[in-house]
């Protein structure tokens, strides 16, 4: 295998040998030291394979002794240079093609963000345009580790970053920061987050100012942070002592309220909808930056009343936009529909409770619902209010700001 | 003269445990089924048709008798023969 590779590099040439006593000649090129193969009589000749550096030899030796040598084929790599100046313009092609092939594709083309919450990611991308990593960028033209380096010093936000070379596409992995949440140290109040009624208050620290059925609003105090000393029944105390002054400390505990939450949603008894008729036009435009060509379908859009969707591909070159459209119009038609009193209730609860959900920012028991109409029967809107009733802790840190009035 | 050196060589071979071929330039032909042959320590073609090879030894010749007889290689010691062969033959 190897031998014959060498060969091919070397190239081979076939010839033809004629005249009496062929044998004369192998042996001579045998005593030479010229290597022949492929020996095959026909006739009163002879073929065989030299390689072409023993070929000028072999032909000396064809000629002193009298013998017609002709060369009837040549391969191998130095023959096929004639080829390829035949046709260099192909060659030429065909490198110019790898080469761009190899040079386009060592930039890069393409960036991909990923694992930011909170920090943009425009920001990310610029800091790293600015060390030099942008669409366009040489492969070569950066180091991955220094540029994400530059970066975590940058973004003081992110801990980690990774660039992912795929091809001519970057990845960007980052891992933000996790700050600790503000935890009140100094002295506080525990007030109340929502209206409601005091169910249930167990006082862990500090001084409560509630007691359970008291109606609260939001922002009431429920545990003070300021705590007046109580003499106690229990000590006996000196007829002289001082009273003792009132402190300050961090208010812990928990009160639970009955809390409400109320949702409202509404329906018309008489509503006109938009539905597809089910008829329908294709269209398929050519778009170019001059004008747009219809490959298919009618000029005119024809239904009064329609909606479009628009698929296809578009390129952007430095001309303008070229690309082609596949438009499908769908006609509507109005259609008015009459809810009975059960539907509009129906309907109009589902939106109440929505409107529930969304502020109360949890899912609703549907048994624990009271909903009610607020519409009279003879309105054209019917209107529900749904309400709800629920149990939950309501106290709140909140810090006592010392220094105003010199408490 | 020569008697007497081949004899001294073959002793010598035998004794020595060398294999014969090497000590005393005698010819080895190794044939894969019908079609190849393979033969070391020759001396040159004497003669070669389609139908029959003659190889030149050291001590005689060899006849290789067939159809459509190839050379396929042919070395300064060495040859590759294919094509069917039928009959070999050691002639002085």
């Amino acid at each position: 295998m190897a031998r014959r590779f060498l060969d091919q590099l070397g190239g081979i040439i076939t010839v033809n040998l004629r005249g009496s006593k062929l044998e004369k000649v192998m042996n001579l090129a045998l005593s030479r030291g010229i290597f022949i193969w492929d020996i095959k009589k026909s006739d009163e000749t002879v073929n065989f394979k030299v390689r072409s550096s023993g070929y000028e030899a072999l032909k000396e030796i064809a000629d002193e002794n009298g013998f017609i040598l002709e060369v009837t084929g040549k391969e191998g790599l130095p023959f096929f240079k004639k080829i390829a100046q035949r046709r260099l313009g192909f060659i030429v092609g065909g490198l110019i093609f790898v080469t761009a092939l190899y040079l386009m594709s060592s930039f890069i083309w393409l960036i991909e963000l990923s694992g930011n919450k909170n920090v943009k990611s425009n920001s990310i991308i610029s800091t790293a345009a600015r060390h030099g990593v942008y669409k366009g960028a040489a492969k070569w033209s950066f180091s991955r580790s220094e540029v994400e380096e530059a970066i975590l010093r940058d973004i003081s936000e992110l801990t980690y970053v990774k660039l992912d070379i795929q091809g001519v596409k970057l990845n960007i992995q980052v891992v933000e920061k996790v700050f600790p949440g503000e935890e009140i140290n100094g002295p506080c109040h525990m007030v109340a987050s929502k209206d409601g009624v005091v169910e249930e208050i167990l006082v862990l620290d500090g001084q409560a100012s509630v007691k359970e059925g008291d109606v609260i609003a939001k922002g009431d105090i429920l545990i003070s942070g300021i705590v007046f000393p109580q003499k106690s029944p229990y000590v006996e105390q000196k007829e002289d002592a001082e009273e003792e002054a009132p402190y300050l400390l961090r208010a812990r505990g928990k009160v639970k309220a009955r809390v409400w939450y109320e949702g409202y949603g509404e329906c018309k008894i008489l509503t006109e909808k938009t539905v597809l008729s089910g008829r329908e036009i294709n269209k398929v435009l050519l778009e170019t930056p001059w004008k747009e060509f219809i490959l298919k379908g009618r000029r005119e859009s024809g239904f009064p009343l329609s909606q479009q969707k628009v698929t296809g591909k578009k390129i952007k070159t430095p001309l303008g936009n070229f690309g082609i459209r596949r438009l499908v119009i769908e006609e509507q038609i109005k259609e008015s529909i009459r809810y009975s009193e059960s539907e509009a209730i129906e309907i109009a609860r589902e939106k109440a409770l929505e409107h529930l959900e969304a502020r109360s920012g949890k899912a609703v028991d549907k048994k624990a619902l009271k909903t009610e109409i607020l519409s009279l029967p003879s309105d054209p809107v019917l209107r529900i209010k749904a309400s709800m009733e629920t149990i939950e802790d309501i106290a709140v840190a909140r810090a006592i700001k010392t220094g105003e009035n010199g408490n | 003269m020569e008697k007497r050196r081949e004899f001294f060589n073959r002793a010598m071979a035998d004794f020595l445990e060398i294999p014969r071929d090497l000590v005393l330039d005698l010819p080895k032909v190794t044939i894969i089924g019908t079609t190849e042959l393979y033969l070391e320590n020759h001396r040159g073609i004497i003669e070669y048709s389609l139908e029959r090879l003659r190889v030149n030894l050291s001590r005689g010749f060899l006849e290789i008798q067939g159809q459509n007889l190839e050379i396929r290689a042919l070395l300064t010691d060495e040859m590759s023969v294919s094509g069917e062969i039928r009959s070999i033959k050691y002639l002085d």
